[in-house]
């Protein structure tokens, strides 16, 4: 959406709630809200507001502040006055454009990247080192990253039989992020935390400067809301982290074609945040809060993995064999430990140093402070591997493999799963009969494949997901407690995925067009899930294997040079494209006495059986799985005529919240009946569509003219539906004081009766944007298509000619390359919002950065 | 040969390797929980599940405060400054329907519920000393009576579970259908009886906080709870009769450690927990441990309290006298309820309950009201909400006494009177007992007044009898025609989450 459609809503805001809320017939329903429409938030009768450090701007026009209209900032509004109809009420306020406040979080993103490397081998070994730095200053204003690394390779060859390489890698970022201190801000997050919607949602004469003095003011006492000026410079809130890693292979030949192969690593990660909050004020002419609030918190992690294998390698005349058996062990460990305190008298030092300790004045504690440590992770697997490769004459190739896994997140008696998978591959244009078929000369290589394999998974349990504890109740006057959250099932086993694939490669006109076909069947056994259980039981669900799941789906995959240099250097162009397409079912689940041991659904009218219900948006055996459905109400219109309303009497919308389900306005939305019932409930939901797209790829175009290369590549996807939360949640009004679109203008008003869009209410008093007061099952016809297709990248390199390089440079240099490369340059999308790439409710998600990145590679 | 004896060495080596590794596995277990095995060998350990079944019970104080007062009179369609918080306002307009269902899933208390049965399960195992078991368990009985009473009279039939479930294997077996509610009320008058017998015949009053549940609750209860079977259930005076013997128990220990506090104000005081002599049971509130915090949308932004005044003047506003309370204003009383309590003679209990709020603009029209009954302390610039929350204390006692004897259709004027001179202080109009319906009033006048923000008006309405009810509610929302609403509905996601739910009658 594109800034300039916000627009000035506060004061129409207030109108359409007085409008919208006599309906209950209830005279005390009636004051309450006139009282409140005099009083809170928005334009203001009330004097607090209208000072220089007041939180709105908005006044009425009167001899003591018509001088304000000779300064730029200040606007005039000639509007009806809601209370007495006929007379005409003179406004004066300020304006801070949505595109302003975007700028205002929003920064241009430099990213400088350095890499040095130094590589070199001979005999007796080899060394590779690498030295790079990065810099970014980040897209939110006040948030930047540092980050160096190191990468060294190298081994060396002691003897005739002993190979050794080691590897060391170390890392060190440093990170700083704005607001950090509040918690909560979440570009991403939900409808309170996400800031962009927040933050651009607030009625546009707010005010964040005293235009007297020029001071900065912080606006609402809330960060998301805030004036960022203010609060993004309050917090401390820096990460640094540290990584290294280390390891060392060896490889012993015992014979010419025995082998011990050996490795060990271990990695190490500390991470360390730092927080601090300055002395601020809350909000407009609110309290100090001194607390100047310090934490830190740290994380160790410690990671071994050992493994050893015997590898046997032969070739019997025209049959290649390779076989290999070891073990491998895992460890893994997470320290945590973490402070606060608080009560510092300055702002200057952000550390602990500077806080107060706590001290009890009178029976209340001042300064709290604290600490904890904790050994809250640690996983261990134990892996046993088998491998055979077998090749015959380069025709028939065949991998089988056997891992056997244990892993210390399952109990004892559940702790190993033993998991195989064999391929095979045929090159039929190794084959004669092929070689003197006449297909031959156009359909150089043709390589049917077929493989079997199952993988084991335990991943989405928790580290100690099988250990019957008991949780964290909290403190209770002074004594800690403990209590059963959850239902503890330890005799969860192996998820184990079954995978069939069968697939042909081929090469058409030697490799000019190059062609892969995928089938795969994916069967999900014991998948390892929650099961909603009658809350009675005490818990809401409990993990379990669940039945058998089953994806199904195609990729597709082709590459054509369609111009093939003559010459070195001559004009080249290559065209590639890919596409990937899957669909998920429900085969077996567990029983629980229901019809197909359906779960986590709902019932909703059958368009194609009128009075049959369906279960839909869950899980049935046999049925494709709709935990990714949307399913909402659907206006077929609106009432613009008292005539449709009045037949429509007898319509009984569950949702309203007034006692009469019946009333309706005029410009109130007509709800779609699936079942002509006259009853507006849940069950008169039609489908939407999904939330995760339906197809995806991606193509790419490739071509070079004398050094100088152009490569664009582009993805997509498509079949699935997106929420603009931030029109809706203007729409809908129920946060009771958001910014809305110009979208607004499009709803019904008596002055616009020939609107598209059903009548504003305050707070969504009508039900006509969503069936709640929180904005839940927002109306299927505001969802929209999020297919897109986005330039993803665009290269343009050049890479300096020898003969240049020679001529010029001496051959101190051997080669010197250019690039220009821009990324997620733009989208070919009818989506409102910014970011289309996911699907479902966007709370208002920052945009990918356009970046354009500039390179120069020289190699000595 | 030479190739064997590598082969067969190599192979002994993976079984040696194996065996260890499963050992390797078996090192993995929690470093940070205390496991079920523990807490049957330790008693420190048993006691943390003692211990989190207060922390567990404090989580739900929002929930019983809720089902206790927001579907009475004192809240409804109130002035507040902010958009209204739409739960709330549901159950005050009584806005309840089969698709608009509040407090589904029986609002969580099944949980509650499972750790109270597991207490009394593993407690009995475990290493403690017998007269602590004894306790313990005394306590948690009078807990979980409390817990389905509240149940009870919240949902009518409701699942009965007193034992914790150890394993599930399948969803099916987890289904339960609703135990009538007759059934039910007797499990309650089991566990009270049983509580009271664990307790043993001493009746002490602590001296300490009063944040654990004792025998004085269990009476308090048994009375709350026999007043109820006997107006609803069919018990009539026999249960009348048990009642106002139980709470005549708690009344004749009324002394220096159980009384009604003298000025009102002390009874919330966070500094004045210890030996509180008004209270009998309060869910414990501490710095550091956990605040209560779920009267927010009873209190006011903190930016708005600079337009706000507690007089019809520019001054004192709001964010004057309260400079670090933050919250939001989004309940409120009607002006006709701010009336009536606020005319008249002064009663200390509505000054020290909640303040009104004006403009603090001409002509200063109200906006609303604040509760200011648990703000607690202030540290520093943080407000600290460290109150706690009464479940029962002294005037319950009293109250409820009043109504038994009026129930029986005894004179219950020197309880109200106890009550109205704490309140108005000697100056009181002292109470005549009239008709049966005149003293019943009288005594709801006092609940109104005493209970704000203790989730208690809604149920002593109900114990009163339907009649009061409806005298109390405004016809739109709750009347004899729509008496289903007394009860509250099961929502579809656990009508269909289990198959021997049936809904509750009328929905």
């Amino acid at each position: 959406m594109s800034a300039s459609d916000y627009i000035r809503m506060n004061r129409l805001g207030i109108q359409a709630r007085f409008r919208g809320d006599s309906l209950d017939n209830n005279t005390n329903a009636m004051n309450t809200d006139r009282g409140q429409l005099l009083g809170a938030w928005g334009w203001a009768v009330n004097a607090g507001w209208r000072t220089d450090i007041g939180l709105y701007t908005t006044q009425l026009l009167n001899n003591a502040n018509r001088s304000l209209l000779n300064d730029s900032r200040w606007k005039l509004l000639v509007d009806p006055n809601p209370f007495a109809p006929g007379t005409m009420d003179s406004i004066i306020f300020t304006d801070i454009s949505a595109r302003e406040r975007e700028m205002m979080i929003l920064q241009q993103n430099n990213t400088s990247e350095h890499n040095i490397n130094f590589s070199g081998a001979n005999e007796q070994g080899n060394y590779a080192l690498s030295l790079g730095s990065v810099r970014d200053n980040g897209m939110i204003i006040g948030s930047q990253l540092k980050r160096m690394n190191l990468n060294f390779n190298g081994g060396l060859n002691i003897g005739e039989r002993l190979k050794v390489s080691t590897n060391i890698s170390a890392y060190n970022v440093e990170q700083a992020l704005p607001y950090g201190g509040f918690g909560g801000v979440d570009p991403e997050g939900g409808a309170s935390g996400g800031l962009l919607q927040r933050f651009v949602g607030v009625a546009p004469t707010i005010r964040y400067t005293n235009y007297a003095t020029g001071e900065i003011l912080p606006g609402p006492n809330d960060v998301t809301l805030g004036n960022p000026a203010y609060w993004s410079n309050l917090t401390v809130n820096n990460t640094n982290q540290q990584r290294f890693l280390g390891g060392i292979n060896l490889e012993y030949t015992i014979l010419p074609y025995l082998k011990i192969l050996a490795s060990g690593s271990g990695y190490y990660q500390y991470t360390n945040n730092n927080f601090f909050t300055k002395a601020y004020q809350q909000g407009n002419g609110g309290a100090m809060n001194t607390n100047r609030a310090a934490s830190f918190n740290t994380s160790k992690t410690m990671q071994y993995t050992t493994n050893a294998f015997l590898q046997f390698s032969k070739r019997f005349k025209e049959h290649n064999v390779t076989a290999l058996a070891g073990m491998e062990f895992y460890d893994y460990k997470n320290y945590v430990t973490s402070g606060f305190a608080q009560g510092a008298p300055t702002d200057l030092i952000p550390w602990l140093a500077a806080a107060t300790p706590p001290n009890v004045q009178g029976t209340t504690i001042v300064n709290p402070a604290g600490a904890s440590s904790n050994f809250d992770q640690w996983e261990r697997i134990a892996s046993s591997i088998a491998r055979v490769n077998y090749s015959f004459m380069n025709r028939y190739l065949l991998t089988a493999v056997v891992r056997v896994d244990g892993s210390s997140r399952l109990k004892k008696g559940n702790y190993y799963g033993t998991f195989p998978g064999v391929s095979l591959g045929w090159n039929m244009h190794e084959e004669g009969f092929y070689k003197n078929f006449f297909l031959s000369k156009y359909i150089t290589r043709v390589k049917p494949r077929l493989s079997y394999g199952v993988n084991g998974n335990v991943s989405s349990l928790g580290f100690f997901a099988t250990s019957q504890v008991y949780n964290n109740a909290g403190t209770y006057n002074g004594f800690g407690g403990t209590y059963v959250a959850n239902y503890i099932n330890s005799d969860v086993r192996w998820e184990r995925t079954n995978s069939l694939n069968i697939g042909l490669d081929a090469g058409i006109l030697n490799e000019r067009v190059t062609f892969s076909v995928d089938y795969f069947v994916r069967n999900v056994f014991d998948k390892l899930a929650g099961l909603n259980i009658s809350s009675q039981t005490g818990f809401s669900s409990f993990t379990t294997n669940l039945g058998q799941l089953q994806n199904r789906g195609v990729e597709l995959m082709v590459n054509a040079k369609i111009i093939e240099p003559k010459t070195d250097g001559g004009f080249a162009l290559s065209v590639g494209a890919n596409y990937y397409h899957v669909k998920s079912y429900a085969k077996k689940l567990p029983f629980n006495g229901l019809e197909g041991n359906r779960t986590s659904g709902f019932f909703v009218w059958d368009k194609n059986n009128p009075g049959k219900q369906i279960y839909v948006g869950g899980l049935v055996e046999g049925q494709r799985i709709g935990l990714d459905e949307v399913w909402a109400p659907k206006w077929n219109g609106i009432y613009t005529d008292p005539s449709t309303i009045a037949r429509d009497a007898n319509v009984y919308n569950a949702f309203l919240p007034y006692n009469n389900k019946r009333i309706k306005q005029l410009g109130d939305a007509q709800w779609h009946q699936v079942n002509p019932n006259d009853t507006i409930d849940s069950r008169q939901f039609v489908y939407v569509g999904r939330t995760t797209p339906q197809h995806m790829g991606g193509f790419n175009i490739a071509s070079s003219f004398k050094g100088i290369r152009l490569y664009a590549q582009f993805d997509y996807a498509f079949g699935f539906v997106v929420l603009n939360n931030q029109i809706v949640r203007g729409l809908s009004q129920v946060q009771g004081s958001q910014n809305s679109t110009t979208d607004v203008l499009k709803t019904w008003t008596p002055n616009n009766p020939t609107a598209t869009m059903p009548r504003y209410y305050w707070a969504n008093q009508g039900r006509n944007y969503a069936t709640d007061a929180s904005g839940n099952n927002p109306a299927a016809n505001l969802w929209e298509k999020g297919d897109y297709v986005m330039l993803r990248e665009l290269t343009l390199a050049y890479d300096l000619p020898g003969t240049v390089i020679s001529r010029y440079l001496a051959n101190r240099v051997k080669g010197l390359s250019v690039n220009v490369t821009g990324s997620n340059l733009f989208y070919l999308s009818g989506y409102s919002g910014n970011f289309p790439e996911v699907g479902g409710v966007d709370q208002g998600k920052f945009p990918l950065p356009r970046r354009l990145t500039i390179g120069v590679r020289v190699t000595l | 040969m030479k190739h064997n004896k590598i082969f067969t060495t190599a192979a002994l080596l993976l079984i040696l390797v194996a065996a260890a590794c499963t050992k390797k596995l078996d090192e993995v277990v929690p470093q940070s929980s205390i496991s079920k095995d523990q807490a049957l060998k330790d008693p420190n350990a048993a006691r943390t599940l003692y211990y989190g079944t207060y922390g567990l019970f404090r989580s739900y104080a929002s929930t019983f405060y809720q089902l206790g007062e927001m579907r009475g009179d004192i809240w409804v369609d109130g002035l507040f400054t902010e958009s209204v918080d739409g739960g709330l306002q549901n159950l005050y307009r009584h806005n309840i329907s089969s698709l608009n269902v509040p407090f589904a899933n029986w609002g969580g208390m099944y949980n509650l519920l499972y750790n109270f049965n597991n207490v009394i399960k593993i407690i009995p195992q475990t290493p403690l000393p017998d007269a602590e078991k004894t306790r313990i368990l005394a306590e948690v009985h009078g807990l979980r009576a409390y817990v389905y009473y509240t149940m009870l009279r919240t949902w009518g039939d409701v699942p009965l579970n007193t034992e914790p479930v150890e394993t599930l294997t399948n969803t099916a077996a987890t289904y339960k259908p609703r135990t009538g509610a007759d059934s039910i009320m007797l499990q309650v008058k089991a566990d009270i009886a049983k509580s009271l017998e664990l307790f043993g015949t001493a009746t002490p009053v602590s001296t300490d906080k009063r944040v654990v549940w004792s025998k004085l609750a269990t009476l308090v209860l048994k009375g709350d709870v026999f007043i109820w079977s006997g107006t609803h259930m069919g018990g009539g005076a026999a249960d009348f009769t048990t009642a106002k013997a139980a709470l005549q128990e708690v009344r004749n220990l009324q002394g220096a450690n159980l009384n009604l506090q003298a000025n009102y104000r002390d009874i919330f005081d966070p500094t004045k927990k210890v030996n509180n002599a008004e209270m009998i049971f309060a869910v414990n509130y501490e710095l550091q441990q956990a605040q209560l915090t779920f009267f927010g949308n009873f209190s006011v932004n903190s930016i708005q309290a600079n337009t706000l005044s507690f007089a019809q003047a520019a001054t004192p506003t709001v964010a004057s006298v309260y400079p670090y309370v933050s919250g939001a204003n989004r309940v409120g009383m009607n002006q006709a309820m701010i009336t009536r309590l606020t005319s008249g003679l002064a009663d200390q209990r509505i000054s020290n309950t909640f303040r009104v709020m004006y403009s603090n603009a001409a002509p200063f029209a109200i906006r609303g009201v604040m509760l200011t009954k648990y703000l607690g302390t202030v540290a520093g610039t943080s407000q600290i909400y460290n109150n706690d929350y009464p479940i029962y204390r002294y005037a319950d006692v009293l109250l409820l006494l009043a109504e038994a004897k009026t129930k029986l259709g005894e004179d219950p004027s020197a309880e109200i009177n106890a009550i109205r001179l704490r309140a108005y202080g000697s100056g009181y109009t002292p109470f005549v007992s009239g008709s049966q319906s005149a003293n019943m009033n009288a005594i709801l006048e006092e609940y109104l007044r005493e209970f704000i923000g203790e989730g208690k008006r809604w149920w002593a309405l109900r114990r009163a009898g339907d009649s009061y009810v409806y005298a109390n509610t405004n016809p739109a929302f709750l009347s004899p025609s729509s008496t289903a609403k007394f009860l509250l509905p099961l929502s579809l996601t656990m009508l269909n989450a289990d198959p021997l739910l049936k809904q509750t009658a009328g929905y």
